[in-house]
């Protein structure tokens, strides 16, 4: 038989994870053949060794190819396949009658555009068309929540330009080769141009052994640490005198605030020396620029709001607002119609709004808190709704899960996940595990079977990126369209979310807000503003970026209420909250649970819950590792490989030790989303609760942040008892690995 | 009131991001191709990589 390859090369853009590095397909016989690295030297270094797995992942044999419906009892794992046509019948069928029943706020979605890629907004259409606020996600945890309180002080979420910048500074951020490789790449070029690097984690990370500067902080105390830097920078006057008079409100009230946190007190709660956090604001202050990146470990802490805020007030206060090698405020691209705006966020009334789950304790990034920078985000930016990388309109997570189990404030009894494993997802895996067993129904559209899938009553094969064409916008968190071509046919029955939501809507009456037949047309009209298709797009480049424009406030203000950089909130003291930041101390350690326990960790191998049963990927990581401080290690008669239990008050986890010098004395590391898909069949939820870092974290109030309701997933106590034996059914390559 | 420094500094932004811009055609012309070159000057060659590769990958 002929072998059939592509000749022209096929650009991609990576969903593996979420960074969305650009790789070329190469295929064979209508199958993909292999994921390689770019063709372009701008682009070449961007690739890692998930993205090359590719053709692993997307030609699995475990892949989801038919529509599946539950036979068994919920969570049995029992199914029969069914055509996807009956599937949606039912599905819609369903709906309809739990709506009609309880409202339309009785469905919650758990999704995330990183993850499906190319819903296009069309989950939060078809949500708003029906009147449910419930839009629950993974980026309420993680850059979506960043975006938000981001807003709050300067009204957009700007992106680091940290390859032309001279200081970077990494609050607990580890980009490497494997993992959120294109922010590693741009460090390098920067450092490579004589930028100073300044990393602020617990452990000796891979970024903090090459780092300038490298302050151990105690896990859990980033708010903290900014505020003695700001009283470096205030009280020696290396702050921007004329930015912060023209284009900051509050500044007085910060400085009575920061002087609270002298540097004595800074250096005690942190564990720093003083002198090493002077030096560092020193160094950051008097860059001639600086970018402080985005870090998952800043969303995560008891204080996450506050020192989000900070960052965002380093940046203003030492002017790197806007500016090359700074922070930067990209706006709407002018060429591509946002999500913000097929969303549809307009449509929903204020009464349905008001109904969003968490908005009343923790509102934030809700409707709430959010929709009071609307007008200010028309008057800048030229369209009120920025829902900046889908993080601005959300319920609470765990409000939601809450809310699915008890049935408080009100029922929620439908439940979509969409390229989302939300058991292990959330804090208090045991809650969700509830709410899931109390719904009438749950939808999954998975591309394999996980855990949450397994407690569906009905499970939709997803496509994956190498079978259908994209263009993404990093979802306007920077400028810049890159080209993502479908290379093969999905197999069988494996549709996109855009599909299921238009084929929904169009089963619920909503057939008119949804007048794209395919993800073509789409882009067709998301293209429209620059005169070109799809097509034309696709023929002509694989990647485009407006060009910069810098300092635009001058002209435009910024999108807050006062017009300015709000130093002092008044959308936080209009919401009750205090208006200026703070530092909150996280659940305290004790004899009982000594250590401070930190989870949420990602690994080179995977992207959060995924990929566990993709043999090359696990090869490289065949076991969880929890690390500990050899003196912690010693102290209980621990060993490497040593089987062990991980206890806090909410639950456990089993998981093997890795002993590092470079962990801090006291911490515990453990990583994110373990599961175990060869014990499907053989374990309850194919292992869902024996490593799962998801059981560890509590989240009653007392462990949330104010603001936003976030978890303190960042120096939480537990305890460590060493077992004798494994977890029962464990595999053989999990014990060997 | 933009400054020399920032006026210079900006436009060194905008320059290279139309370099970057024209090496990513698909159907380049001489300026695209020059730009091309310029940026492989920049960037540099970028060599195989074993880490990347899977045992059974192709």
């Amino acid at each position: 038989m002929p072998t059939s390859t592509s000749k022209k090369p096929i650009y991609s853009v990576c969903t593996i994870c979420d960074i969305g590095c650009q790789l070329r397909a190469e295929t064979e016989n209508g199958r993909l053949k292999r994921m390689i690295a770019h063709d372009n030297p701008a682009l070449a270094r961007n690739v890692c060794y998930k993205g090359t797995a590719a053709a692993h992942i997307h030609n699995h044999e475990d892949r989801l190819t038919k529509p599946l419906k539950r036979v068994g009892e919920r969570g049995e794992d029992k199914w029969e396949e069914i055509s996807y046509e009956q599937a949606m019948d039912e599905i819609a069928q369903r709906l309809k009658k739990i709506v009609d029943e309880y409202g339309p706020e009785t469905l919650a979605v758990s999704t995330s555009g990183w993850n499906t890629q190319t819903t296009h907004a069309m989950d939060r259409r078809f949500m708003n068309a029906l009147g449910t606020p419930n839009y629950i996600s993974g980026v309420s945890l993680c850059a979506g929540n960043t975006a938000a309180v981001n807003k709050m002080t300067y009204g957009w979420f700007p992106f680091a330009d940290i390859a032309n910048s001279k200081c970077i500074v990494l609050f607990g951020h580890n980009p490497r080769k494997h993992s959120w490789t294109p922010i590693f790449n741009m460090i390098n070029m920067a450092r490579a141009k004589g930028a100073k690097v300044i990393v602020l984690d617990p452990r000796v990370s891979e970024q903090a052994e090459v780092a300038d500067m490298h302050l151990r902080l105690r896990s859990g105390t980033d708010a903290a640490m900014c505020l003695g830097w700001l009283n470096v920078i205030i009280n020696e006057n290396l702050y921007d005198n004329k930015f912060v008079e023209e284009y900051t409100v509050g500044f007085d009230e910060l400085c009575q605030r920061v002087n609270e946190y002298p540097l004595a007190r800074v250096a005690e709660i942190t564990g720093v020396d003083e002198q090493l956090i002077a030096e560092a604001a020193r160094l950051y202050a008097g860059s001639e620029s600086a970018c402080i990146p985005w870090t998952p470990i800043t969303d995560m802490q008891i204080s996450s709001t506050s020192a989000i805020r900070l960052h965002s007030i380093l940046r203003a206060l030492t002017g790197n607002i806007d500016i090359p090698g700074g922070e930067v405020f990209s706006g709407f691209d002018p060429d591509y119609i946002p999500e913000s705006k097929l969303g549809n966020h307009e449509m929903l009334s204020a009464e349905q709004k008001a109904k969003q789950l968490g908005a009343d304790r923790h509102p934030a990034y809700t409707y709430r808190a959010q929709e009071m920078l609307s007008e200010h985000t028309e008057r800048v930016f030229g369209y009120g709704y920025a829902d900046i990388v889908m993080g601005c309109y959300m319920a609470n997570p765990s409000a939601t899960f809450r809310a699915m189990a008890t049935e408080k404030p009100y029922p929620v009894k439908a439940f979509f996940a969409l390229g989302n494993n939300a058991l292990l997802s959330y804090p208090n895996q045991h809650q969700i595990l509830k709410g899931l067993m109390n719904q009438e129904l749950i939808v999954a559209h998975e591309i394999f079977m996980t855990p949450t899938a397994m407690l569906a009553d009905y499970v939709l094969p997803g496509d994956v990126f190498s079978e259908r064409n994209h263009i993404a916008d990093a979802w306007n968190w920077k400028l810049g369209l890159s080209l993502s071509q479908k290379a093969v046919e999905p197999p069988a029955e494996a549709s996109s979310t855009y599909q299921f939501w238009r084929d929904l809507a169009q089963r619920m009456g909503f057939a008119d807000l949804f007048p794209w037949e395919n993800i073509e047309q789409v882009l067709d009209y998301r293209l429209s503003p620059s005169g070109k298709t799809f097509a034309k797009f696709a023929e002509d480049n694989y990647m485009y970026i407006q060009p910069p424009q810098y300092r635009k406030y001058r002209k435009t203000g910024f999108a807050t209420p006062s017009g300015k950089v709000e130093l002092k909130s008044s959308v936080l003291e209009k919401l009750g909250f205090d208006p200026l930041p703070y530092y909150r101390e996280g659940p305290a350690v004790s004899e009982e649970y000594p250590y401070h326990v930190f989870t949420g960790v990602r690994e080179d191998a995977f992207f959060q819950t995924g990929q566990r049963q993709v043999k090359v990927l696990r090869d490289r990581s065949p076991a969880p590792k929890l690390f500990m401080h050899p003196k912690d290690a010693a102290r209980q008669s621990i060993v490497d490989n040593d089987w062990v239990k991980l206890q806090t008050k909410t639950g456990e986890v089993s998981a093997k030790v890795l002993i590092k010098e470079t962990m801090k004395e006291g911490h515990i590391r453990v990583p994110h989303g373990w599961w175990y898909p060869e014990m499907r069949g053989t374990s309850e939820l194919a292992g869902a609760f024996i490593s799962s870092d998801a059981v560890l974290c509590p989240d009653d109030p007392e462990f949330l942040d104010y603001e936003q309701g976030i978890p303190h997933f960042k120096g939480f106590p537990g305890r460590i008892v060493k077992l004798e034996e494994p977890p029962a059914g464990i595999s053989a390559q999990v014990l060997e690995g | 009131m933009e400054t020399l420094k920032e006026w210079l500094g900006d436009a060194e932004q905008r320059l290279m991001t139309g370099l970057i811009n024209r090496t990513c055609k698909k159907n380049p012309k001489l300026l695209d191709r020059l730009a091309m070159y310029l940026l492989r000057k920049i960037a540099g060659e970028v060599p195989p990589d074993p880490e990347l590769d899977h045992p059974d990958s192709g």
